[in-house]
């Protein structure tokens, strides 16, 4: 790399959509340098890790990262480190659990189904699921996920084959399954990244668990780090810039960025120059960048001039339900979970909620987290210790759970903006995160907490219990929204091919442009509307018109 | 102290317990020798923390070597609850002397039963915020120490983990079949 190199593409973060970004520019022969500002690690690796390490303490994917939280604009936000994400080559693909959902039809047109809802700032999706569809096979197929075709009846239509077949149940899973059946609910197996076979190079699963939070050291469980970035690399055209962070944008002439000022591994100050700038570091780290990078005509932080920029932010509304069984559940065994239930999902304004949710099986995966649940198994908060306390953790083997991962409305003061109070290691002002559940979320979930009841004690669970999940926020991982993509200049950050309103080369291509944030997991849909951006990006290119 | 002073300093305990020096923790891990607790201290820890978690399946804290872990984590990762803890085994230090014993551990097992039922309430004659979150932190270090992965010094031998039938990092030997996953009955 020359010092007057100039790139074709820079892509900034390695996720779900740098990952692609990169992989299908760099295919057509664009010259392609990808910032990443963490780690690449081998595969081998991920043998290293661990529970306190991954999840406690979530040092081995954000070794050095700070932010600070708060309910609302009065309160004063506390620093720590709240978000599940990882910074690393990959991105937070690399310890996904990866359950992979099609969103449903309406869950791209929300505000027209809904109508108004007060204190919230609900908005169609400028695509639809139509035009997503094709992306969403060809992110299935790139991902080898695992599935039964048409076994959700209420799930996307015109579902393709999954290109693998599905997990083995364990024992906690056809519990569930028999709990279902004997509601007349359609029990169906959860579709995951995670190679059932031997599939794209990849390895069988070898039913280690640690799936979630954690990197899977045999390349089962699919991953830009595994797909993405090696066939990118393999192009020949494209160069990966590990331990980079990007720090600011830098604005050229006319309405359009020159280049990318960033600090290398040796923390020296770098720029790099590129005729078009593809932003995918995540909703927080996407904003942070953007509100970073000021100039005279956005002092308010790039695209920002309608305070746009960092709104909206979603993060998905969980419920928990664990479930005590006779025989072992084997949780700790196989991929994490193995069967969902989809039937609770259409809205429906009379169970006193509108939106819903998907339920799949939770599995009792790691020691401490489940410790630290035994105050809902005991269902008290104080003197959760003693003999109580191990007799729940010699329960453990025979602990199984559901969890639901529901729709949360946007809500425009739910933010990221920059801490005034706070800076990082390297200085820079660290990621604010403003969040207040709408009461539309909290119904939601208590809801979803007495089917999943239902569900476990028709299987025949001798106990079961709930675990308010209501308070997780971005330490869920599905952390979207805060560069809205829309038709509207003044409302949205993006256009809905994932360009700049305001700045011609600049796109945005991970969860920050979802305008709502459907009830399942977003990964796939991340991945999804990369391909789809990204074929758009390589038109507009090979017919000249990528200004 | 006020409840919002207490919780501050509860999410500090807990943010400090998760700082980012795994590393210092491990060296130091590998030696049973007490690096920043006293000895008299170390026992008494060792009573509250088998009173906090009895044995498992007949593994107790003991065995997990949970106390060797806290004595670490307080030199390194969790320096800054070293006070805390200081301040704290002096209330474990009063009610003995009180008692006319020379460790808290020497207590019947109904009087130290109610003696940290006191602390967790935070009714012991010292700072009520800080017996809370002294107690929070002794309990959480106590789960992390008997549960947490063997090369963070905690956990020793895996002891914990076999008290819960964890099978702990099956990488390591190869995976399971999908039969093992299934526990279904050989045809």
């Amino acid at each position: 790399m020359g010092k007057r190199t100039e790139w074709d593409v820079c892509v900034i973060g390695s996720g779900a959509g740098g990952g692609v970004m990169a992989e299908r520019l760099s295919a057509t022969g664009m010259k392609v340098v990808v910032l990443e500002r963490g780690r690449h690690y081998s595969p081998d690796a991920f043998m290293q890790q661990d529970e306190l390490s991954n999840v406690i303490r979530q040092d081995f994917f954000l070794p050095d990262y700070l932010e600070t939280q708060r309910e609302t604009s009065s309160d004063t936000a506390v620093p720590g480190k709240y978000s599940l994400m990882a910074q690393t080559v990959g991105g937070g693909t690399v310890h996904w659990g990866s359950w992979s959902w099609r969103f449903r039809p309406d869950e791209f047109r929300v505000a027209s189904v809904e109508g108004e809802v007060p204190d919230s700032s609900l908005a169609d999706w400028p695509i639809s699921y139509e035009e997503l569809s094709p992306y969403y096979a060809q992110a299935e197929r790139a991902l080898g996920v695992a599935g039964h075709a048409g076994g959700n009846p209420f799930g996307a239509p015109g579902q393709a084959m999954y290109p693998n077949p599905p997990h083995v149940y364990r024992p906690a899973s056809r519990l569930i399954e028999q709990g279902a059946r004997r509601l007349a609910l359609n029990p169906f197996p959860i579709p995951m990244a995670i190679n059932s076979r031997i599939y794209g190079g990849r390895g069988k699963c070898m039913n280690s668990g640690f799936c979630s939070s954690f990197g899977c050291p045999v390349q089962a469980k699919a991953s830009s780090l595994a797909v993405h970035i090696p066939a990118a690399l393999a192009t020949g055209h494209c160069t990966l810039l590990a331990n980079c962070r990007a720090v600011e944008l830098l604005e050229g002439e006319g309405d359009r960025l020159r280049g990318v000022r960033y600090l290398n591994e040796q923390g020296k100050e770098q720029v790099l120059q590129a005729r078009q700038v593809v932003l995918a570091a995540g909703s927080i780290g996407t904003t942070q960048l953007l509100l970073q990078s000021t100039s005279g005509r956005f002092p308010r932080g790039l695209l920002n001039t309608n305070d746009q920029v960092g709104r909206n932010l979603m993060c998905h509304v969980f419920a928990m339900v664990n479930f005590e069984m006779d025989d072992p559940s084997h949780s700790a065994l196989g991929p994490p979970g193995n069967v969902a239930v989809d039937d609770f999902h259409p809205s429906n304004a009379s169970r006193g909620f509108i939106r819903g949710g998907v339920i799949g099986e939770a599995i009792e995966a790691t020691p401490i987290v489940s410790a630290l649940k035994a105050a809902s198994y005991l269902g008290r908060s104080q003197r959760v210790w003693g003999h109580d306390l191990s007799d729940y953790l010699a329960r453990y083997p025979y602990i199984g759970g559901l969890i639901m991962v529901g729709e949360d409305l946007p809500v425009a003061s739910n933010r990221i903006d920059l801490d005034p109070e706070h800076r990082d290691s390297q200085g820079l002002a660290v990621a604010r995160i403003t969040h207040r559940r709408h009461d539309n979320d909290i119904r939601l979930a208590r809801y979803f907490e007495k089917r999943m009841a239902d569900i476990a004690e028709a299987g025949g669970a001798r106990r079961t219990w709930a675990t308010d999940y209501t308070g997780v926020k971005t330490g869920s991982g599905h952390i979207m929204g805060t560069c809205r993509m829309g038709n509207d200049p003044q409302t949205s950050v993006l256009n809905r091919w994932c360009r700049a309103h305001e700045v011609k080369n600049l796109w945005v291509v991970d969860g920050s442009c979802f305008p709502t944030s459907g009830g399942y997991n977003p990964t796939l849909t991340i991945y999804a509307n990369a391909y789809r951006v990204a074929d758009h990006f390589i038109a507009l290119n090979s017919r000249g018109e990528l200004s | 102290m006020d409840r919002r002073h207490f919780l501050k300093l509860t999410a500090a305990s807990l943010a400090s317990a998760m700082a980012a020096h795994p590393q210092a923790l491990l060296a130091a891990a590998a030696s049973h020798r007490p690096a920043v607790l006293h000895v008299d201290e170390l026992q008494t820890l060792e009573a509250a923390c088998d009173l906090l978690l009895p044995p498992v399946n007949g593994i107790s804290v003991r065995d997990a070597g949970v106390v060797n872990f806290i004595d670490k984590l307080l030199l390194h990762e969790g320096a800054d609850q070293l006070p805390l803890y200081r301040s704290g085994l002096g209330l474990f230090r009063a009610a003995a002397r009180a008692a006319g014993a020379d460790n808290w551990s020497a207590l019947a097992a109904a009087t130290k039963q109610r003696f940290l039922e006191q602390l967790e309430d935070g009714h012991l004659a010292h700072s009520p915020a800080e017996q809370q979150a002294l107690f929070q932190s002794l309990r959480f270090n106590t789960l992390l120490g008997f549960l947490a992965a063997p090369r963070h010094g905690a956990n020793q031998h895996s002891a914990g983990w076999q008290a819960i039938g964890f099978p702990g990092h099956l990488h390591y030997q190869g995976g399971v079949s999908d039969a093992d996953v299934a526990g279904l009955p050989p045809h």
